[in-house]
């Protein structure tokens, strides 16, 4: 019985390049270099992260389980780092906290949201939120009134509602 | 290979394990059972995997266990706090598979600015007395050490998608 911690020269690489994906943010997020949407910032940096591990693979010659793992460990550094910057720069609870913290006086619930959307009423975050199901195609518009598309949509709600019954959550 | 599999079974006991735990009311926060139950079974199925198949190799089975266990608690936050799957999910219980627009601000996405107000009183980050809600001291620690998390990652304003200045207002 033994467990070998030593990586080879290829998971080695993959895991420096995992590390590039926040200092790639951090180098992106100020002056010069600094990409303004949070969102393209994400993307650019872990795509620069990609690309630098590529470089390595001509030297470190992985073989196939180094090659999976390689590309394992950068997804799981990408996807984990995506889930934590999403809650970063777009986190519901988060900001809401943040527009608490800023208000000189206490607030009513009201008085919150409009902290929260910085001025504007409670339909901009209802707009903002429903922008997501309308650029994934899930939703659309029809004058006032918002559906859902008849394929896309209804199979991504299908896949959440099951998701929600496989984790035991309330419909 | 082996340490593959090896990998691929700690990910199918944490998968067992978070369904159950999931289910029983009392105990840590969701988040916080996904993060000991990929921990625990990483930790035991890797040693469990030495013991039985001999000399393990750590990377490629930490690399499949955790790129697993990264996209499992991805779909579980999708579906557990997601504003958008929640209207989405909405649209397809309503006939038509439509609502319009007021309504989703009002009846949907207003009770969900309320709800986490109340995860916010829970948490001690806020309290409410005569004047509405304010930070509590906890809350504004916690608001500080996010606006500095902001700040390296040179995020001006969070809270909306489209960005708290751009957002439109009206249709």
């Amino acid at each position: 019985m033994g467990v070998d911690f030593v990586p080879s020269a290829a998971v080695a690489a993959a895991l420096a390049a995992c590390g590039l994906v926040p200092a790639f943010l951090i180098a992106l997020s100020h002056g010069v270099l600094k990409v303004v949407a949070p969102g393209r910032r994400f993307v650019l940096a872990a795509a620069l992260a990609w690309v630098a591990w590529l470089a390595t693979v001509p030297v470190t010659a992985p073989d196939a389980v180094d090659l999976v793992t390689s590309v394992l460990l950068l997804a799981t550094a990408t996807l984990a780092g995506f889930t934590l910057w999403t809650l970063v720069a777009w986190g519901f609870t988060v900001s809401m906290l943040l527009a608490l913290d800023r208000a000189a006086a206490p607030l009513t619930v009201d008085e919150w949201a409009l902290a929260y959307t910085r001025g504007k009423p409670i339909d901009a975050f209802a707009r903002d939120r429903l922008g997501v199901l309308f650029k994934l195609k899930l939703a659309e518009t029809r004058g006032d009134v918002v559906v859902m598309t008849p394929v896309r949509g209804r199979l991504f709600a299908l896949a959440a509602g099951t998701l929600r019954t496989l984790f035991g959550l309330s419909k | 290979m082996n340490a593959l599999l090896v990998g691929l079974c700690c990910f199918a006991a944490h998968v067992a394990v978070t369904l159950v735990w999931l289910r029983v009311k009392r105990g840590p926060s969701p988040v916080a059972r996904h993060a000991a139950s990929a921990l625990g079974t990483h930790a035991a199925g890797v040693l469990a995997g030495a013991w039985v198949a001999g000399p393990l190799a750590y990377w490629p089975a930490a690399a499949v266990s955790g790129f697993g266990a990264v996209c499992w608690l991805f779909a579980f936050s999708a579906v557990y706090k997601s504003v958008s799957l929640r209207i989405l999910s909405q649209l397809s219980r309503t006939p038509g598979n439509a609502l319009p627009f007021v309504a989703i601000a009002e009846a949907y996405v207003r009770p969900e600015f309320e709800a986490r107000v109340a995860v916010l009183v829970k948490m001690g980050c806020a309290e409410e007395d005569a004047g509405g809600y304010a930070a509590t001291a906890a809350g504004n620690a916690t608001a500080r050490r996010i606006a500095g998390i902001q700040r390296a990652c040179g995020i001006e304003a969070s809270g909306l998608y489209g960005g708290a200045i751009a957002t439109q207002s009206s249709p």
